[in-house]
């Protein structure tokens, strides 16, 4: 193929007239002279790729990749919905020659996604299932074969639910392609039409997707991290046991038995199919010509045979040429069939929107918040502006529709500063949030800051406030944003030793700390792994940083 | 109006050393020349032998790929040719340029890609039958009866398929919004539902409901024709059981980075209709490029290994052979595709029912951005004899350009 040496200084001509037919690309820029094309900035042999962060274990392979074919591969990771913001918004162009991530079907139901990819190519495949213990499967009667459950399909899974047998962890459809794979298929496979879901089938799927997703007891907003959260739990539980399965890239779920879990999990094959991450490497409709040759060496040194071959042994997931692997490697990837994805933007976002407003269980968040002197100014007016955010402020972007807070959510603003002060609590209800939303605007819009930072009390304050509640069919979480040294009240083993007298169902609460200012990055790490939460940077310069961080919480509530 | 009985392929030998070989093997510099193609064609361009024997011949060529609604009336600031992949496109490219020269230098049938066992349940459904040659055809019009009925694959009389657990049997299209290929199948089931004749205006009310419905039900669309291909011939008969598809991605030994699956199966729908590829010279250097394609025995040899059929049918036929894919020597049963007006005005309303959510567009909408704009001397030519309305051979490819200016202009 074109580009597979990509010629460098001194190169023969007959190479250069190689590189020369790649397709020229470029955005303002049409013919561009040699290898000049385009208005990116890479360098000669180097390609700018946003990425999936699920893709970080190809790494070890696109370093291999770099020394064959000359083309170094410069990944930044993003998660899903960031990556098609950041692609739909125009703003990867200039940075990036190429997208990776595990599908490209949500963004191409975007007019500006289609538009801004030139070229797509699948790499490899991993289906969306369910994964089992093999003593789970077991008791539920499943039948195993080679390495996998067989026989049971989507309705089988809501069954197992339906009778208390099974709960599972799943990543959340907005944050998550994963999740969002597994909402697509479930729905397509209990509508049972046989075709692409549309808006006006999902009302009369909704009672069955609420019997499926009642199983549901763990989210989060990244598939990988879901996972490690997941073998933690397997490997010790301290009060936070693990689900008996969950909802992954195939892939991921045969890679557990690398993370301690005897066996891993067993990926479950569903009679009625999957949705299949195809992992398309996708060039930007902006990319130079230079980089275009760049990108036609990397994919044709990616499909090939030995690599493929690599890419299911050390990834597992699926390769794009089946014939690349031993024909007795082959049994472990049987074909299944594709459940289809939505058509339309619409039917897309109908089916996310029901999913948090109607049929998972409901949110249940306590937003503790530094008010203390430090966050007069700048600070505190990015604080109001993130909670904007959430309180439907933005209903124009991705973002604004489903980061915001969901229908029959139960919110509640704990602000702190030397002491804890009386906490705010709103239900958002299933229709018409707008009211309510505002009433939260107005609230954070009316915190003033003043005195010290008595955060460990303020967050002794949420479990007792959530101690009162029935925590069990909702998914409950706590966010702590301070943006200084925890110096008044309670010290951080005051409350880790308070938090070790907890019951279980508190303990299981998670607490996403956001670093922010002068907070203690270490400590605030600390805290998440004590109660089994994430900690989120929101260091940077940028005065957007609490917003993204507040916004990429959402994914994990 | 009637389908075309056969494709004719004609025997022209193709002879001579051109002047302008032996003019550029004696320049140093090869000159550059661009065309704006439909990406089908990409591979072939980019193949280092096609580039290599460009450069003997003289010739530089660079390509830059749009799709095939946009590529006639995409800005081709400094553009030397134009390189669509259907006849409505061209017709419109050279209306829109004012141009009327024409290479035909390949084509390829569109075919539908299976597998065995999906087959053989098409078969016990009475749709599909296999052929002495290995290859099979596929009954459209019995298609479009089961998937008027919802059929699912494992319902089918004759006992079904499994393999494609509760999915309804379709053909996987790629966009039609953006693509070629989705816009050929458009031809073949406009003209079965236009009562076997080619539509002379965009199809509305029930018809246009029953084409958008077999795009939407098919879910998101693969966006160029080499994703779904390379998933086809990857993840199984279960998760691609039919595919429409170009022959040339089937036939050829070139250019294609994927292989076929175990058990692949190659269709022939009855009707089927053919992506002509033509090159429309918009420069003199644009015209010789388009003539090296069609005469230069070497490149014609090329395009036939990258699966397209070209004049002489042997170097396809030799091609096939040897990447042991069995194909049909002549295909019959062709019908030609609508008028690019026609064609535009019935993806139009694909694009209100995609933008709808799943509402087909409303009929007279789609009638409204059909072909029938007044004053336009060009949209006149639809009322009747325009060569295009079905009646007419589809003409040899290969053969040099010999489309006369009164083909867009006489009625």
């Amino acid at each position: 193929m074109a580009g597979a040496g990509r010629p460098g200084p001194g190169s023969s001509s007959a190479a250069a007239a190689t590189a020369a037919a790649v397709l020229v690309a470029a955005a303002g820029c049409w013919w561009g002279e040699g290898g000049s094309g385009g208005g990116g900035t890479s360098g000669p042999g180097e390609l700018r790729v946003l990425a999936g962060s699920e893709l970080a274990d190809m790494e070890p392979l696109l370093e291999r990749a770099a020394e064959e074919t000359g083309v170094t591969v410069r990944m930044e990771y993003t998660g899903t919905l960031d990556g098609v913001e950041q692609v739909v918004g125009g703003r990867a162009e200039d940075r990036y020659d190429a997208v990776w991530f595990s599908s490209n079907r949500y963004l191409n139901l975007y007019p500006e996604g289609r538009g801004a990819l030139r070229q797509e190519t699948p790499v490899m495949a991993s289906p969306v299932v369910l994964g089992v213990g093999e003593d789970k499967a077991g008791e539920l009667g499943w039948e195993v074969a080679d390495g996998a459950v067989t026989g049971v399909s989507w309705s089988g899974i809501a069954e197992a639910v339906d009778e208390g047998d099974l709960d599972y962890a799943m990543t959340g459809p907005a944050a998550s392609n994963s999740g969002f794979s597994a909402l697509v298929g479930v729905a397509a496979a209990l509508a049972d039409t046989g075709a692409a879901l549309e808006p006006s089938d999902i009302d009369g799927v909704t009672g069955e997707l609420r019997g499926f997703f009642a199983g549901q007891t763990l989210t989060a907003g990244s598939s990988g991290w879901l996972a490690e959260e997941y073998a933690d739990r397997v490997r010790d539980p301290g009060g936070r046991p693990a689900p008996d399965a969950m909802i992954n890239y195939e892939s991921v779920l045969m890679s557990l038995e690398g993370d301690g879990i005897p066996g891993g999990l067993l990926p479950v094959h569903p009679t009625d199919g999957a949705v299949t991450a195809d992992y398309p490497l996708s060039l930007l409709e902006s990319a130079s010509d230079g980089a275009a040759a760049d990108y036609d060496a990397l994919v044709e040194h990616l499909l090939s045979p030995e690599v493929q071959r690599e890419i299911a042994a050390d990834t597992r997931r699926r390769p794009m040429e089946p014939e690349a692997l031993p024909e007795d490697a082959r049994g472990a990837f049987p074909a299944l069939p594709e459940l289809p994805f939505p058509a339309t933007a619409e039917s897309a976002d109908a089916l996310i929107a029901a999913y948090y407003d109607r049929i998972r269980k409901p949110a249940r968040t306590v937003y503790v918040l530094d008010v203390s002197s430090s966050m007069a100014g700048e600070r505190i007016e990015g604080l109001r502006s993130a909670v904007h955010t959430l309180a439907g402020g933005d209903a124009g972007s991705i973002a604004g529709r489903f980061q915001r807070f969901y229908g029959r959510e139960r919110v509640t603003v704990l602000p702190f500063s030397s002491s804890v002060h009386g906490p705010e609590s709103f239900e958002v209800p299933e229709e018409e949030p707008d009211a309510m939303l505002a009433s939260i605007r107005d609230h954070v819009d009316g915190l003033r800051p003043e005195g010290g930072t008595a955060g460990y009390d303020a967050l002794a304050d949420a479990y007792a406030l959530l101690e009162e509640e029935d925590t069990e069919d909702v998914f409950t979480s706590v966010v702590l944003m301070t943006d200084g040294e925890i110096n008044a009240g309670r010290t951080y083993d005051d409350f880790a030793a308070d938090h070790a007298g907890l019951p279980d169902r508190l303990r299981a609460v998670p607490v996403f700390p956001v670093v922010f200012g002068e907070s203690d990055p270490e400590e605030m790490e600390d805290l998440a792994s004590l109660t089994g939460g994430r900690a989120f940077d929101a260091q940077g310069d940028d005065e957007a940083s609490l917003d993204e961080a507040f916004r990429e919480i959402r994914g994990y509530q | 109006m009637r389908r075309i009985t056969a494709l004719v392929v004609s025997g022209l030998l193709v002879a001579g050393v051109l002047a302008a070989v032996v003019w550029n093997l004696a320049g140093p510099e090869p000159r550059r020349v661009t065309g704006v193609i439909g990406s089908e064609k990409a591979p072939f361009f980019a193949d280092p032998d096609v580039v290599a024997r460009l450069a003997d011949l003289g010739y530089e060529v660079e390509v830059r790929t749009r799709g095939s609604r946009s590529i006639a009336r995409s800005d081709l600031d400094g553009a030397d040719f134009g390189f669509p992949g259907s006849d409505p496109s061209a017709e419109a490219f050279q209306r829109e340029h004012g141009t009327e020269r024409e290479y035909r230098p390949f084509y390829s049938p569109m075919v539908v890609l299976s597998h065995r066992p999906v087959a053989e349940a098409l078969r016990g459904a009475g749709v599909a039958s296999e052929e002495d040659d290995g290859t099979w055809t596929i009954d459209m019009a019995a298609f479009l009866d089961l998937t008027g009925d919802r059929a699912r694959w494992r319902d089918l009389p004759g006992g079904g398929y499994g393999g494609a657990g509760r999915s309804e049997v379709l053909i996987r299209t790629t966009d039609p919004r953006t693509s070629n290929s989705a816009a050929m199948y458009l031809a073949v089931v406009a003209y079965l539902l236009n009562g076997e004749q080619v539509p002379q205006e965009p199809l509305d009310g029930g018809d246009a409901e029953r084409i958008a419905r077999l795009y939407l039900a098919q879910g998101a669309p693969p966006e160029s024709s080499k994703q779904p291909f390379d998933q086809y011939a990857a993840l199984g008969a279960g998760h691609t059981p039919l595919l429409w598809a170009y022959e040339a991605q089937y036939a050829g030994t070139r250019g294609s980075g994927t292989g076929l699956p175990d058990g692949a199966v190659v269709m022939y729908p009855a009707p089927t209709t053919v992506s002509n590829h033509t090159l429309l010279p918009l420069t003199d250097a644009g015209d010789a490029v388009g003539r090296l394609l069609t005469e230069d025995p070497e490149l014609q040899r090329l395009a036939a290994e990258h699966g397209f059929r070209t004049a002489d049918a042997d170097l396809f036929a030799a091609a096939a052979e040897e990447a042991d894919r069995p194909v049909r020597a002549q295909v019959a049963d062709v019908v030609n595709a609508p008028a690019y007006e026609v064609v535009e005005g019935m993806l139009s309303g694909l694009e209100d029912a995609y933008a709808d959510g799943g509402m087909p567009a409303p009929a007279e909408e789609a009638s409204d951005t059909g072909g029938t704009d007044g004053g336009d001397p060009d949209a006149d030519d639809a009322d009747g004899g325009n060569p295009r309305d079905g009646a007419a051979p589809v003409r040899p490819p290969g053969a040099p350009p010999s489309r006369p200016a009164q083909t867009t202009e006489s009625a």
